[in-house]
């Protein structure tokens, strides 16, 4: 009971006190376990490396391994994720109210127009992060794949799905 | 938004299964963290159906990016709430992250090794060039229909720069959203405003 709590608050924690996205909560967790020692941290190396190979949001991916690790079981890992969710939806209700009710104020119109166009910028560097662990700038048929799936997205009206099924495909056929 | 317009959402249902299927189709295929959902966000929410303008989803990223917790569970809620209200937030939230529980709950339970399989690395090499190819791709829309006048081209210019630069040097991406906040609200409270909001599109009009 008491490994549960633990692990409900800790992921609430993240989910309230991590701004930055995924690498954001990623940091916070390794901090987090190394004052509580919930799970050893060479589990906490695997579930989050495992999470990271994994589609979807990076913080329900470890909430689901660190749950599991943390109370040799399921229990854990729906304790973790109701962690991770509940702040979600609270925050974000009173944020979409909020700028719903101020949407006229000169301030919340100012600070979104400076964050809008802020938001490529953001994209810019987690598309850095990405191609830079991956080691893609090394590749040159990881470069033209880039390359292709910016045009093709922008040029034509092929979902995104099968471009990253293709990219497995190549990935499988080709990048050994 | 029109009156006639409102009252015709009212009237049709609510599309939760929509929005719960658009998003299991996100959350799937996201490799590589919240960003990546952008343009799958774009494509599904604004081109496949018309949920939200395409120059809307520039703010609903940026609002989702600026909250704490996961940007992919954030922007969910807030497409799903502007959608369908509160059922439409738990919705897009339960797609986005249903696919990501089972997915994560096998993998850890049976099988143990799985991101070391030689066939998922090969197949994960494939797929980051593409998503970082969207995601650059996604940037190019945001651009063409966000960044309309001068203020706005200024901040664009400095966040890719800064992202990069905090990216290289592991700072938390949030202050570039927290800079470029102050500088919105600079460009837009002060005189400068009379430059930063003129356009520097040639004709085009009103997209």
């Amino acid at each position: 009971m008491n490994v549960l709590i633990s692990v409900f608050t800790l992921f609430v924690k993240l989910g309230v006190f991590s701004f930055g996205g995924g690498y954001a909560i990623m940091s916070l967790l390794f901090v987090e376990n190394s004052i509580h020692e919930i799970v050893t941290e060479n589990q906490l190396t695997s579930i989050v490396a495992l999470a990271q190979s994994l589609p979807g949001p990076f913080a329900i991916n470890t909430a689901i391994g660190y749950g599991f690790y943390a109370t040799n079981g399921p229990l854990g890992s729906l304790v973790a994720v109701l962690g991770i969710v509940i702040p979600c939806l609270i925050i974000m209700f009173l944020v979409i109210h909020f700028v719903e009710a101020f949407k006229h104020n000169k301030i919340i119109r100012g600070i979104i127009y400076g964050i809008t166009p802020a938001v490529i910028g953001v994209i810019g560097g987690a598309a850095y992060k990405l191609m830079d662990t991956s080691h893609v700038f090394a590749d040159i048929v990881q470069i033209l794949l880039v390359a292709i799936s910016l045009v093709l997205f922008v040029k034509t009206k092929i979902h995104p799905i099968f471009l990253i099924l293709a990219g497995g495909i190549i990935g499988i056929l080709l990048l050994k | 938004m029109n009156t006639e317009n409102t009252e015709e959402k009212k009237k049709k249902k609510k599309p939760l299964l929509a929005l719960f299927i658009a998003f299991a189709k996100i959350g799937t295929f996201a490799f590589g963290g919240g960003y990546v959902m952008v343009p799958m966000i774009q494509k599904e929410a604004s081109e496949t159906h018309d949920w939200v303008a395409k120059d809307k989803i520039g703010e609903v990223i940026s609002i989702s990016s600026s909250m704490p917790g996961a940007i992919a569970m954030n922007s969910s809620v807030y497409v799903g709430y502007i959608v369908g209200g509160f059922s439409g937030a738990l919705a897009a939230l339960m797609g986005c992250i249903l696919p990501a529980i089972i997915l994560a709950f096998c993998c850890t339970v049976f099988l143990s090794g799985f991101q070391s399989n030689s066939y998922v690395i090969s197949a994960l090499k494939g797929i980051v060039p593409v998503v970082t190819g969207l995601m650059l791709a996604a940037m190019y829309k945001l651009f063409k229909s966000n960044v309309k006048d001068y203020g706005s081209l200024i901040i664009c210019g400095f966040s890719i720069v800064a992202g990069v630069i905090l990216t290289i040097y592991k700072v938390n991406i949030i202050f570039v959203l927290l800079f470029s906040a102050l500088i919105g609200l600079f460009f837009s409270l002060t005189s400068i405003s009379l430059f930063a909001k003129k356009t520097f599109l040639k004709k085009e009009g009103t997209e």
